[in-house]
Formats: C-alpha cells, structure tokens, sequence
C-alpha cells in the first residue's frame, strides 16, 4: 500500500506532479528529481495528470513501487497502442469528409501529439475535428454509422472558443502535415498555442498533461512566428494566453524564447500558480466524482459533492470572461456558479423528460447530474 | 502423428493493432477493445501461428532463441494463453489433453529448473489508463472508449454510458 503523508497539502501534491513533468516533453529530459517512493505517494495525482506515459519514460529505471510502475507502464502501453489506432482513423476520417467536399481542422490529439518525441507519450481519447458551421450537419451525416472507421468523432461547429474575428481566418492560417498517406489540416502555429491554453483554462487546468502541451507548442512553433497574433484581440484573452505561457515555463521550464514575455521578470497574478498546483494535487475531483443526482439523494453527499463543483478561480475567471490580473477571484467564481446554475435550470425539462422516458442502459439511472457548463474535456 | 508434430494454428489478423516495442508486442482489438502485451516468448509463438509451421518446429526456435531447453510444453501454454486472449482465429480448438499436459508439465519443470521461468508465456491485459481515473462516474470522452458502461457521464448531464449493439456493436456512447 502506498503510504499517504497526512500533513502533504494538494499543493505539495501538485509540485509533485510540476516536478514529474518538468520539461518531459523533450527529446533529452532533465533527469527525473523524484524518487521512488515520492512517486508511490503521489500516484493518483500523477496518473490523473493524464501524463503517464511520459512519467514512465522518465521514471521506468527506478525502482518504482510495484503498482506505481503497473500502472505507469500500462499506460505508456495503452497509449503507443491508442496512437496507432487513431492515426489509422484519422486518415479515414478526413477521407470521408473530403468525399463530400468539406476541409475539416484536426484540434488536440495528433496535431499536438505529433510534437512529442513519440505519438504514444500522449494518451488518446476521441478524434476533435473542426468544421464551418454551415457544413456540421453535412458533416454529422457523412460520419453517421461510420464509427467502425472513425471511432468517436467530437465534431465542433467552428471554434468559438478561440475567440477569433471570423473562422475564415483560422482556415487561411492553417497548416497542412503528413500522417502516413493524408494530408492532415490542423490550426497554424499561433492559433494551436492560443487553443491548448484557452483548452486548459477552460478545464480549469485540472491536468498536467495540457500544460505540457503548452511547453511543447512553445517549443516547437516555426519560423515567423507571430506572438502579437496569439495573443490579439481583447484584454481578457490575451491575459489568459500570456499567463498560461507564462505558466508552463514556472511549473514546467518551458522555454520562452519566441515569444516577447520574460520568464523572470515579468509577474503572474499571486493566486494563479498556486490554484494550478492545487488542481493537480486534488484528492478528489468532479470529473471522477458522483453524480449531482446522486448527491441530492444522498444530502450527507451534498455538501461534498457542491465543494467539488466549487469552480476553481481559474475556470471562473475564463467562464466569466475575466481577465487574470491581481483582484481578488471571488466575484468571478460567484459570477460563476450564478452562470451554471442558469444554465442547470435551463436543463432541467430535458432531464426530466429524460427521467420519464425510463432508464437507459446498464446500472442506476440519474437523470440529473451537476451544474457543469462546457463541453467534454478530451484530450 | 505425434503431438509435438502438430500444425501451429493460424493467428487471428483481421481488427487487430500490433505494436512492436523492445522485447514485447502490444495488441490492440478493435473488436473488443481489448489490450494485451504479449512477452517475448508469447509473441514468438503467435508470430509462428501460421497453420503451416509444426509445433516441435516453433519449441526448437524458443530453444534457440533462449538457449535453454525448451519443447513442445512451452508452445502449447503459450497457444493456450493466445487463444483466451482472442487472439487465435476464430474457432480455433486446441487439443485438451495437450494443454492440461503442458500446465502439469510446466510446473513440475518449473520446481526443478527456476531459471526456465523466463521462458514462460504471459498474455497480459492492459488497462486503460482512463479506467484508473474513473471513479463512481465516467466521462463522455472515456465513455467513448467504453470505460465507465453503466456510470452516469459527468460531463453529459442526464446520460448515461451505455454499450451499443447491432452494427454499433463494440462501441459505447453516453445516452
């Protein structure tokens, strides 16, 4: 059984997982600065990270605790698999929407993993694909009955999220890269970067791994970079873009050497490092937790169940539009749970005609489930 | 014909990712979305699943391969171990006798020579990572990956993770 230090805050617990994941994404990583045993402790937390893969390919010549180094290995394995898996449906993907004459943009997975020193250092889940508004439908009915080929496709209308002018700029800055025999369409370097933070900040940056995607993208971006258009448009965006940057080389010595910002001069807000180690050391998160449904029949749950849904300062302030600057959270986390319990009761008529039209699968039915807004987290 | 000049079994090849990495391989089945590694001695043995290749034949190149004695016992374990994981073609029957023989065999031989231990077949399952994390309640995006069949999908509120069937078959969906 690995042994779980009482007095170790979620904060300690986080700069475990920073220190795990330090500079993991490179080619030559810096020695691992965890021992064994630190790395049993602290397990949870480093599997949640979604970063076990390049865990293990730091870590694989300690002598881990038996379960950390199953676990951590199994994961390293699954990935390389999952890697191969979605190359070869992402090629079929793109074949059967150019068949109907529609140019999706790959986002996340391989247009990130592609970066790292192996595809399968970087877990998998569905494939997230970017269409004009006006084609989704087009799009959707392509795809239908296709998920023997595809497998999951998270298909997003436009990419709202980016907080760009107008999607025809993001296409005309797109970028074609080889996968095998298709030419993949993923984001220009400038609006890669800008969505895998906004993409981590609007999680509330509860995974290690996405701040290594920021490392990496930093990393990697080409010649001609453009700093002054990832970070255009208003206050709030270019804050969160900035920070987030500014984040991945404090936790996790990415280098800022094409962009403008200094790494040792230049300030992230008080509040905001802290709240990302507190999220990467968390014992318990909503994602994994019970249902709200659930909680409501069970009141001695609800008091836990609504600490977890708390939202963290980070996706408060992105929620809300705010930018990250020193005033304290507190408006924005309230201005928060406002926006999500409007958005709750806004489902709540589909959830009940949901309830009465019976239970669907396997297992107990909940019909309600918690205040959360956004979409899925996907890798 | 003697046991040991038996045919090898024809490997399955149809909805399977194989990944080679250092001493082991790694195989997916897009069927079942089942993961398994298979250990060096295993991997030789399905590699040699042709339905040409005798069983005495495949036991020789095990002795070769690990220069310690090894015979048919060995690849009949390992076939044993292939054909639970799906991973022989489908319908594939294996001679009882032999397989109840090889597991006897192997532990008395076992008892007597530890260092034959690494010779033996290991056909492990891997598991996903995600399922590590999935607690009382499953994600859409690990639902996808049919992990979590039956938790509610905290990100999807009001649905649930279910297993398709029909030609969906295989794939689960929140619902």
């Amino acid at each position: 059984m690995p042994r779980t230090d009482p007095i170790q805050s979620e904060e300690d617990g986080g700069r475990s997982v920073a220190a795990a994941l330090t500079g993991a994404w490179r080619h030559q990583p810096p020695p691992f600065p965890l021992d064994p045993q630190t790395v049993g402790d602290n397990l949870p937390a480093l599997v949640r990270s979604g970063a076990s893969s390049l865990i293990w390919r730091r870590a694989r010549d300690l002598d881990l605790p038996d379960s950390a180094a199953l676990q951590l290995r199994d994961a390293y394995r699954y990935d390389t698999l999952q890697a191969a898996v979605h190359e070869s449906r992402i090629g079929g993907t793109f074949a059967l929407l150019r068949d109907v004459g529609i140019e999706p943009i790959l986002v996340k997975g391989w247009a990130v993993a592609r970066l790292y020193p192996e595809v399968g250092l970087r877990p998998y889940e569905d494939i997230d694909l970017c269409v004009r508004p006006a084609e989704h439908a087009r799009a959707a009915a392509a795809l239908s009955g296709r998920e023997e080929e595809t497998g999951i496709v998270d298909l997003h209308k436009g990419l709202p999220e980016l907080h760009r002018e107008s999607l025809q700029m993001v296409y005309d800055r797109s970028q074609t890269r080889r996968l095998g025999d298709v030419a993949v369409r993923i984001l220009g370097d400038e609006d890669h970067l800008r969505y895998m933070c906004i993409h981590m900040l609007r999680h509330g940056a509860y995974r290690g791994l996405w701040l290594c995607d920021v490392g990496v993208v930093l990393e990697s971006v080409g010649e001609g970079f453009d700093w002054d258009y990832v970070v255009a448009g208003n206050r709030p965006q270019a804050s969160w873009v900035r920070c987030t940057a500014l984040l991945a080389h404090r936790l996790l010595g990415a280098s800022l050497d094409r962009t403008p910002i200094d790494g040792a001069a230049d300030d992230l807000p008080g509040w905001l490092a802290p709240a990302v180690l507190k999220q990467w050391g968390a014992r318990e998160h909503y994602m994994g937790s019970s249902t709200m449904a659930a909680a409501f029949r069970n009141p001695a749950g609800l008091a836990r169940a609504l600490r977890l849904r708390w939202p963290n300062p980070i996706q408060a302030t992105v929620g809300v539009g705010g930018s990250f600057n020193e005033f304290p959270r507190l408006p924005y986390q309230l201005g928060e749970c406002v926006l999500r319990s409007a958005h709750f009761i806004t489902q709540v008529p589909r959830l009940l005609r949901r309830q009465s039209a019976g239970p669907v699968g396997r297992g107990e039915h909940h019909p309600v489930t918690g205040p959360q807004r956004g979409g899925s987290s996907g890798n | 014909m003697k046991p040991t000049e038996t045919l090898m079994p024809s490997a399955r090849t149809t909805e399977l990712v194989v990944e080679e990495l250092p001493g082991e391989i790694l195989v997916y089945d897009l069927k079942r979305h089942r993961a398994h590694c298979l250990n060096r001695t295993s991997a030789l043995v399905w590699r040699h699943c042709d339905g040409r290749t005798p069983v005495s034949e495949v036991a020789e190149v095990l002795e070769d391969e690990y220069e310690v004695p090894a015979d048919a016992e060995i690849v009949w374990l390992a076939l044993d171990r292939l054909r639970k994981a799906k991973l022989l073609d489908d319908g594939t029957e294996l001679p009882a006798e032999e397989i109840s023989h090889s597991r006897r065999e192997m532990v008395q031989k076992l008892a007597v020579v530890g260092g034959l231990s690494i010779l033996l077949p290991v056909v492990a399952s891997i598991r996903s990572p995600l399922a590590a994390q999935a607690g009382s309640s499953t994600t859409n995006a690990q639902c996808n990956q049919c992990i979590g069949v039956g938790l509610p999908c905290s990100d999807r509120p009001g649905r649930i993770c279910v297993a398709r069937t029909g030609k969906q078959a295989g794939t689960c969906r929140c619902q």
